[in-house]
């Protein structure tokens, strides 16, 4: 009883051909392909940030080359199909030929350990970029050979200003090229490797000289193909998990890649950790980070900054894209699980049921008379409460069968803005009174999200059903979503070995989901976890109270707390502990930052709590109900709590 | 069977809610992946979980849920990688150590300055090349040893019994003083290798005020030889891979009084017990922490199962072999001395129920 869903599969599969049929091409359509028609993805240094299990390693995976040709060998498969039209739209693939040549290099080995020797900074960081440089050029040139392109037709084109620097990377030839790569790899690699630093004097000179591949390669003109043409390939390096760098590493690294006058696509991946509090905000809230501290790089013009999730611009088209990734991810998985694709099983939607089983006839019971009670406590007379519980009985939902006990709910929600909605009475006033409310009191949505809110408070009444419930709570992160999933899918194959139908009712799926949202908060261990748990749970606190309130004035409730949007950018400065706390909340999924948003004439910044959050406090998935507060309201919580 | 339709009839027996089972069921794959379900004894179709099923059914519905969690939480299950370990690991941690030793005494040198000594290096290899290894059982792999240490010992210094005819003992000494090319060598070491030890009986015991066992029969066997195909101070190493505390403690005992009663014409005058991986000492299970499984020993027990061999370690094997209470199940068999109740076999009778194996045994003892 494998389960694809307890581990990100695509990080075990060492075949290529499994990797392409398993991955989805969703995130990459959506967050490269516009930029990739606009030519903007290999011209210039494309930094893409997320949180972890947002899929960069994928991502990267994908414009490796092996990853490409696979794809290009097997274009009839139609499981490959969207993934290939994806690398199209992204400029990767023109008329089933590749473009580039896609090189990925993990920067958690080696990579860091320069910094540690005793060595100016200069070298130090000279030493890395020669140390990636060559690493670069081994794996383009292993990939293009493993593609069977033989070594002696591969050359390297170099750029008509660094003709004069050619003879320090081996010249054109990509043998000499491969021979003095492999030189400076060894070289460097013996630094690394030594266990005394040797002395700066002592360095080989292979490790010091001049190397800059980066600076003179233009392309590789690929000769020998079967047609007899002659193909250009871009060179791509993917340096992904740069934030194990040291931050000044990183800057470096950054201001390196980052000049314009390179040739070679750069793409530098990494999480939010390694940026400077004010960097990391700034970074979700305005999409890019803005470092002031490197001079004459502008944004814009100098590199282009994705962030992979948590972006404020189109939120709704994200959650509808992320949506569409996951279910398109779940089937991929669902499909490699004999018990389900054995039985054509393979939506995960077809698996979960959306329609919630109503509370127990004596909770019911108990619920109408708390009604009663209710209307007699807010003297509202007979026949207003009898056209309050026609309103409700009318709501009509496109998507479920709406029970009694919703109905019974929904009557309680606007009896009370009834109360709210009219002069205040006691109880002595008389209650056969019926005054007209200072504004029409509708059953709508809001209403009805309220009441089934309520009802799983007050009764347990199942709430997260369904499968666009799991991708909501998952943050738009595809390693939360797998999370959520496989708890259900393990479920569900239990019941298939049980011979019971596998689909799972609400509660269970509630029951599921809740337990697994703990479990991943409870594993917390990322830096300043503990303030941001407390934070959280504050937060919650705070949005389950107003949600829970008789006349629901959030309809559907709270799950952010907003900050107004000019005290925020201030948040570093005035407020630095709640800022760093901030910045790793905001790295690590347990809040998404919502930046500008408009609410009574004025601009906040929403701190929205992430899905496992929402899930663990019982608290709406709908966007946009927040509870007003400030940053030295929010830091005071924090301060209160480190006190206790 | 298929996995599910094993996992399904093991629902069914234990009757567990969808929560529960959705644990156990991710449970038991993995481990019957991982482990169970390379015990030698299983056959396609009747793996771990089948014969979990089938185990579980011989016990009360009640009763069934102190058997699983004493089989979930429990049982120790050493599978084919941990005996290959403990086996790869005899060269390293025993054999090495004592020739190292044994150089640095010859030459009055410290044990550090042998690899740096060319004198204590040839040394060493001489000495090596003294040292013969012979399989106690079937359980000694004694082929993954002389594969773990192919190219370090040679295929002439493994023999596959301890039981050797003269002309085996002269073909193994001629082929040592040709290789070495003195015509005087002789060997110096033996080291006997076997998988378990838990009480020791097997290995040596008195019986009857008779000394018995494999060491005895071993005694017997060489004897004609000693003198001619040993060095004077030769040295007999007895390595078990795995043992009880208890083993440990008392069979280094047993040989000195052995010795103390033999005299020293009549018995080894140098032997040393080595062990790769010993037991704790609260490895048995015990009324403290298994009252409930202990109560389902006793009243499914069959006395069928006791023969004359398992009356040399007690009267009854309700508790295994010597009352070891042992939770042990290794890859290639069942140690007698694990409780009866996971490897027992039985047809049953009017007095005593049958009983039905979770690891069958294979009897190596008629």
């Amino acid at each position: 009883m494998d389960n694809p869903f307890l581990k990100r599969a695509t990080d075990f599969v060492r075949d290529e051909e499994a990797f392409v049929a398993m991955v989805s091409p969703e995130p990459i359509r959506y967050f490269l392909a516009k930029r990739g028609q606009d030519g903007l993805l290999y011209d210039r240094l494309i930094i893409i940030r997320g949180t972890p299990g947002s899929g960069k390693t994928t991502l990267a995976r994908l414009f490796d080359y092996p990853a490409m040709t696979a794809l290009l060998r097997n274009t009839s498969i139609t499981g490959y199909k969207q993934t290939l039209a994806t690398l199209v739209d992204c400029g990767a693939i023109k008329d089933d030929n590749p473009i580039i040549v896609g090189c990925r290099l993990p920067m958690e080995v080696d990579y860091r350990d320069f910094w540690d020797f005793p060595y100016s900074e200069e070298l130090r960081l000279g030493l890395m970029m020669a140390l990636i440089q060559a690493r670069a050029i081994l794996t383009w040139l292993r990939n293009l050979t493993g593609a069977g392109h033989d070594l002696a037709n591969i050359e390297i084109v170099p750029r008509k200003d660094a003709e004069a620097s050619l003879d320090f990377i081996g010249g054109t030839n990509c043998q000499s090229v491969l021979a003095k790569a492999k030189a400076v790899e060894a070289a460097v690699y013996r630094t690394i490797g030594a266990l005394v630093a040797p002395l700066e004097s002592e360095l080989e000179t292979e490790s010091t000289s001049a190397y800059r591949p980066f600076d003179v390669i233009e392309h590789f003109a690929v000769k020998g193909n079967p047609d007899a043409s002659t193909i250009n390939l871009l060179p791509l390096v993917i340096l992904d998990d740069a934030q194990v760098l040291h931050p000044i590493q990183y800057r470096a690294l950054q201001r390196w890649l980052a000049r314009r006058e390179l040739r070679i696509a750069r793409w530098l991946l990494t999480r939010l950790d390694v940026l400077h509090p004010q960097e990391a905000l700034t970074a979700v809230t305005e999409g890019s980070s803005q470092p002031p501290d490197l001079p004459g790089i502008t944004s814009s013009r100098d590199y282009v900054e994705i962030v992979l999730q948590s972006s404020p611009d189109d939120r709704r088209g994200q959650r509808i894209a992320f949506r569409k990734m996951a279910k398109d991810m779940a089937s991929r998985y669902l499909r490699q699980m004999p018990l389900f694709s054995g039985r054509n099983l393979t939506a995960l939607s077809d698996l979960l049921l959306t329609q919630a089983e109503p509370i127990a006839t004596s909770k019911r019971t108990e619920l109408e008379v708390h009604l009663e009670t209710t209307r007699k406590r807010l003297a509202v007379s007979e026949a207003r409460f009898k056209s309050i519980r026609e309103e409700a009985d009318k709501y009509q939902s496109a998507d479920e069968q709406i029970h009694t006990d919703v109905r019974l709910a929904m009557a309680a929600v606007l009896l009370h803005r009834y109360a709210k909605r009219t002069p205040a009475r006691s109880l002595f006033d008389d209650s056969s009174a019926d005054i007209e409310p200072s504004k029409p009191l509708t059953a709508d949505i809001s209403v009805f999200d309220a009441a089934k809110l309520h009802l799983l408070h007050k009764y347990d009444r199942p709430f997260y059903c369904g499968i666009d419930d799991v991708c909501d709570a998952s943050s738009e992160n595809a390693e939360q979503f797998l999370r959520l999933a496989a708890a259900l899918v393990n479920t569900a194959a239990t019941q298939i070995i049980k011979a019971k139908a596998p689909s799972l009712d609400a509660k269970t799926q509630q029951r599921l989901l809740k337990g697994t949202a703990e479990e991943v908060i409870k594993a917390w261990d990322f830096p300043e976890s503990e303030r941001v748990k407390v934070l959280v749970t504050k937060i919650s606190a705070m949005c389950l109270k107003v949600s829970l309130e008789g006349n629901a004035p959030l309809g559907p409730g709270a799950n952010a707390y907003g900050i107004l949007q000019k005290d925020f950018d201030a948040v570093v400065r005035d407020f630095p502990a709640l800022a760093r706390v901030l910045q790793f909340a905001v790295a690590y999924n347990a809040i998404s930052l919502v930046p500008h948003y408009p609410c009574k004439k004025q601009e906040w910044c929403l701190l929205e709590l992430g899905g496992m959050v929402i899930l663990k406090h019982g608290l709406t998935l709908k966007r946009g109900g927040f509870i007003e507060g400030g940053s030295r309201q929010l830091s005071q919580l924090l301060e209160a709590s480190s006190d206790d | 069977m298929n996995e599910r339709l094993a996992l399904r009839v093991l629902d069914k027996v234990m009757k567990w809610d969808t929560e529960r089972a959705s644990q156990e069921f991710r449970w038991l794959s993995l481990m019957a992946h991982f482990k169970y379900d390379s015990y030698r004894d299983y056959v396609a179709g009747a793996r771990f979980i089948e014969s979990l099923a089938d185990w579980l059914q011989q016990f009360a519905q009640n009763e069934r849920e102190v058997a699983y969690m004493f089989v979930r939480k429990h049982i120790v299950f050493i599978g084919v990688g941990e005996m290959q370990h403990l086996i790869e690991r005899v060269y390293e941690k025993t054999v090495r150590p004592n020739l190292v030793t044994s150089v640095a005494q010859q030459l009055a040198i410290p044990a550090w300055r042998i690899w740096t000594d060319a004198n204590g290096r040839a040394t060493y290899d001489i000495l090596k090349r003294k040292t013969l290894f012979l399989a106690l059982s079937d359980g000694a792999r004694i082929d993954v040893f002389r594969r773990a240490n192919t190219g370090r010992i040679s295929n002439e210094q493994v023999v596959l019994a301890t039981q050797i005819n003269k002309t085996k003992w002269d073909s193994l000494l001629k082929k040592l003083r040709d290789e070495l090319g003195d015509k005087d060598a002789t060997f110096q070491n033996v080291f006997l290798l076997d998988d378990f030890v838990a009480t020791g009986t097997t290995l040596l015991r008195k019986e009857d005020g008779v000394w018995e066992g494999k060491l005895q029969r071993f005694w017997d066997d060489t004897r004609e030889v000693v003198a001619s195909h040993f060095q004077a101070d030769w040295k007999l190493h007895v390595h078990h891979y795995l043992s009880t505390h208890k083993a440990s403690e008392d069979i280094g005992k047993r040989n000195a009084e052995a010795l103390a009663e033999k005299q020293q014409d009549n018995w080894f005058q140098n032997v040393v017990f080595s062990f790769g991986m010993v037991l704790p000492a609260g490895f048995p299970i015990n009324t403290g922490q298994n009252a409930d499984f202990l109560k389902l020993a006793d009243k499914y027990y069959d006395p069928a199962i006791q023969t004359n061999h398992t009356e040399l370690g007690g009267k009854e094997v309700r508790l295994g072999f010597g009352s070891c209470a042992l939770p042990l199940i290794i890859e290639h068999n069942t140690p007698n001395n694990s409780i009866a109740l996971l490897w027992a076999d039985t047809n049953g009778s009017e007095q005593a129920p049958a009983m039905r194996p979770l690891f069958r045994r294979r009897q190596r003892h008629s």
